[in-house]
């Protein structure tokens, strides 16, 4: 579904070669961690898969489509098929759990009757029912992430990808979204989660890609 | 076809919610741009009232303004009365009027006061008759002088030639006057939103990013400023018209104070115009969409 092939990234104002001769493939289905250190190049892995970046050489694909060569009207549709988890969240401050939310349902023309059930559906999955509401600065870090989560996966995209989703939070809260996260992956989406955390990708089984300096340095 | 067309007003419908939810949510933004706007269109306003004022005065003057034809002693009156019907039919002439003998010589006589008298007894009229006629537009009394010169029975003409230059020229420089002022006003007005909207997007670029990142098109994400900024506009209108509703005496007492030398206003009243209240309401919304518009297109880009 996803492909890097022979991918390098470099930033030339920043004087860094974030990627190096990438090669991997992810097939539907797969739960995946990219882990590595800080500024080992994770969160550039994800930007190219949704476009937010190119790369210098060589290619990323998705769905058999180069990335490198889509229309913007196709950058915007490759991001309706992709839901996309940050570690910051960005959240929008001044809309609502429930407008956060549906803003995916909504720029895909759904109707505000459809998008009312989804949303009751989505906050029963995970667990922010009475909170469609109140604003993100009124929600604990793991509750605004569930709410990241709910609009990542409100479309039921094929592909998710997290960067860092655990990284602000608890370890109790840490558990209870990578448990949200898996049982994701059980409905059947592809998941994609890049994070440093050692402890996280020990416990939970999933294939592992681990990156430094922006190469791949081992896969199980 | 129908379900697109549905998809299309429940987008905009949409983006109008979230336009009017922008209004309140940034009401500092809001408030700055609806009175930069009202400012912007208040003065526009009153230039606009005044450069038509002066319009009306000098369309006063030129038709204060004509030609006096003379005719030849013992002219035929058939040949007097086939004269006029044939100037009379011309598009370019408002009126035309025959003059006998006596009315002219009892006008001047008028004219003259007390020494009119002298005029009135003397014992041979010399005045010969003539023909007086106005012009809808002022510009066109070189062609008329011209024809009336082609008139055998036409012995001189009464030259007006400065006077009408002075009003020709008065009028242009009105038309261009105010042509200027408006565009510059307008040009001023949209900057001004476009600048303002610029600032509600900066404000909340972290919204357009998020909307990016879940795949909007362009298109939709411009919608909710584009009508926020129409929404600028439009309570911006609606401010300036409140403004001059309650300054219009003093406006119109300052009109008829500056204007009183060149001619007394009479009849007119600001309210005549009512067109311009209404299209100042409609500009504003229109202004507002369009800097808006440049906006959506200048920041998003930097987004």
């Amino acid at each position: 579904m996803l492909t890097y092939h022979h991918v390098t990234k470099v930033y030339p104002s920043r004087r860094v070669v974030a990627l190096r001769d990438i090669n991997i493939n992810i097939d539907e289905g797969e739960f995946i961690y990219i882990h590595g250190h800080t500024g080992s190049g994770k969160t550039t892995l994800l930007e190219l898969a949704y476009r937010a970046q190119t790369p210098t050489f060589g290619t990323v694909s998705f769905k058999g489509k180069n990335l490198s060569k889509i229309s913007y009207d196709e950058i915007a549709s490759l991001r309706r098929q992709i839901g996309v988890i940050f570690q910051d969240f960005r959240l929008v401050p001044y809309r609502t759990v429930a407008e956060n939310v549906s803003l995916p349902l909504e720029v895909l023309g759904w109707s505000d009757n459809d998008i009312k059930y989804r949303l009751a559906e989505l906050f029963e999955l995970v667990d922010l029912k009475n909170k469609g509401d109140l604003f993100p600065n009124e929600l604990s870090g793991g509750e605004q992430q569930r709410v990241a989560i709910s609009r990542a996966i409100a479309f039921e995209p094929y592909l998710i990808l997290a960067d860092e989703p655990t990284a602000n939070l608890d370890s109790e809260t840490t558990h209870a979204i990578i448990d949200l996260l898996e049982m994701l992956h059980r409905k059947g989406m592809t998941l994609v989660v890049a994070t440093h955390n050692e402890e996280l990708v020990k416990k939970i089984p999933g294939r592992v890609i681990r990156i430094k300096e922006g190469r791949v340095i081992s896969e199980r | 076809m129908k379900d697109n067309h549905l998809l299309l007003i429940t987008g905009w419908l949409r983006a109008f919610k979230q336009a009017t939810k922008g209004l309140y949510r940034n009401i500092y933004v809001t408030l700055a741009a609806t009175f930069s706007i009202a400012i912007a269109l208040t003065v526009l306003f009153v230039s606009v009232v005044t450069i038509l004022v002066f319009r009306e005065v000098v369309y006063h003057l030129q038709s204060q303004i004509s030609i006096v034809a003379y005719i030849e002693k013992n002219t035929l009156e058939e040949a007097m009365d086939g004269m006029l019907d044939f100037i009379k039919k011309r598009p370019e002439v408002k009126s035309a009027e025959l003059i006998t003998p006596q009315e002219a010589l009892n006008q001047l006589a008028a004219v003259l006061g007390e020494e009119g008298a002298i005029i009135l007894s003397l014992d041979e009229n010399p005045i010969p008759y003539s023909v007086e006629i106005t012009l809808n537009y002022l510009e066109d009394a070189p062609k008329i002088i011209t024809l009336l010169r082609e008139i055998p029975i036409i012995t001189e003409i009464l030259n007006m030639g400065e006077a009408i230059s002075r009003v020709s020229n008065l009028l242009s420089m009105v038309r261009l006057i105010g042509g200027l002022v408006f565009t510059l006003f307008t040009i001023f007005a949209t900057i001004l939103i476009s600048l303002t909207v610029g600032l509600a997007i900066r404000n909340r670029k972290e919204e357009v990013l998020v909307m990016y990142l879940v795949g909007a098109p362009p298109g939709y994400i411009k919608r909710p400023f584009i009508l926020e900024g129409l929404l600028y506009g439009f309570l911006g209108g609606a401010v300036a018209l409140t403004i001059l509703i309650i300054f219009h005496p003093t406006l119109k007492k300052f009109l008829h104070d500056m204007l009183r030398l060149l001619n007394p206003l009479g009849n007119f009243a600001l309210g005549n115009w009512w067109y311009l209240w209404v299209s100042l309401i409609i500009i504003g919304a229109f202004i507002g969409a369009l800097g808006a518009l440049f906006a959506t297109q200048r920041y998003l880009r930097e987004a």
